[in-house]
């Protein structure tokens, strides 16, 4: 027997918003029940901004909405109307990489890579908020961001050397984070 | 730096050396594409229906309703696979064939 199904089902209205997204004026149109996250990688084809686990714990997902980290798994995209969405792809200067991303490239931060876009947004607004963070600090703003491979070591040291950079301090990644030793 | 026999140890170009890995800079721009990322014209969806029930024997599987269901392109069980699959499948079937037994919550 053919499932009986309400044709509201089959023809849903979309949703049309407009927003910025890394700078850009942009509409969509998406099915009103999707994510921010599932709006930015399936109707925008921004898809830096990674699926991990869906339930707002592992930080994958996490972007910029006017500023503020947000995880964008757990925002409706009909919510971002008229605001501002920053993306990874929105990080870079053109060619030239953001502070942040030269050192997580540099010093190996990014390993499988999958967490590396929300850590990155992440630790953008920390910088911004706080220049120079000491490594508790660090540690406590990038708490909500999960990452399997690095074991957070690298990850801490690429802040602490771009914000070093950012702040006009010395340039070059310490013996230790480089090699392992003093 | 001296060496074991007393020389001066050559200025190494690459070992000892930080290298930046090659796709450092495509992962740090999001660039990198992992297989949730790519798209493809007339792609299809799976979704793969488990046990609930940890090695339930499986008597008969009704596709009817999924089969019917609107755009649903086809329903496949282990029936319709030439191969066995599973991770223990030498110890016989478990891959949703009538009379294998499904594994899944292991």
């Amino acid at each position: 027997m053919k499932p009986t199904r309400k044709k509201s089902q089959d023809k849903l209205a979309k949703a049309h918003i407009s927003l910025r997204v890394n700078g850009e004026p942009v509409e969509v149109a998406f099915a009103p029940h999707k994510t921010l996250l599932e709006v930015l990688r399936e109707d925008l084809a921004l898809t830096g901004t990674k699926h991990g686990c869906e339930l707002g714990e592992c930080g994958c997902c996490a972007v910029l909405l006017d500023g503020r980290p947000v995880l964008s798994c757990l925002a409706l995209g009909v919510a971002v109307e008229g605001h501002e969405v920053t993306t990874v792809e929105g990080m870079a200067d053109g060619a030239t990489l953001h502070p942040l991303q030269e050192a997580f490239a540099e010093l190996g931060a990014a390993q499988c890579g999958y967490c590396t876009p929300g850590l990155l947004l992440t630790a953008k607004v920390l910088l911004e908020e706080t220049p120079l963070p000491s490594r508790e600090k660090i540690k406590e703003a990038l708490a909500g961001n999960i990452c399997r491979c690095t074991g957070y070591i690298k990850i801490f040291e690429a802040v602490e050397l771009a914000a070093a950079r950012m702040a006009g301090k010395p340039t070059e990644p310490s013996n230790e984070s480089l090699y392992g030793r003093p | 730096m001296a060496g074991p026999n007393g020389a001066k140890r050559k200025e190494l170009r690459v070992i000892g050396k930080p290298h930046r890995k090659v796709d450092a800079d495509a992962k740090v721009t999001g660039q990198t594409k992992y297989a949730d990322d790519l798209f493809f014209p007339r792609m299809l969806h799976t979704k793969i229906l488990r046990s609930t029930i940890p090695h339930g024997l499986i008597l008969k599987i009704d596709t009817s309703r999924a089969e019917s269901y609107p755009g649903v392109k086809v329903v496949l069980l282990g029936k319709d696979l030439p191969i066995p699959y599973g991770s223990r499948h030498l110890q016989g079937p478990h891959d949703g064939r009538p009379g294998g037994r499904h594994r899944s919550g292991r």
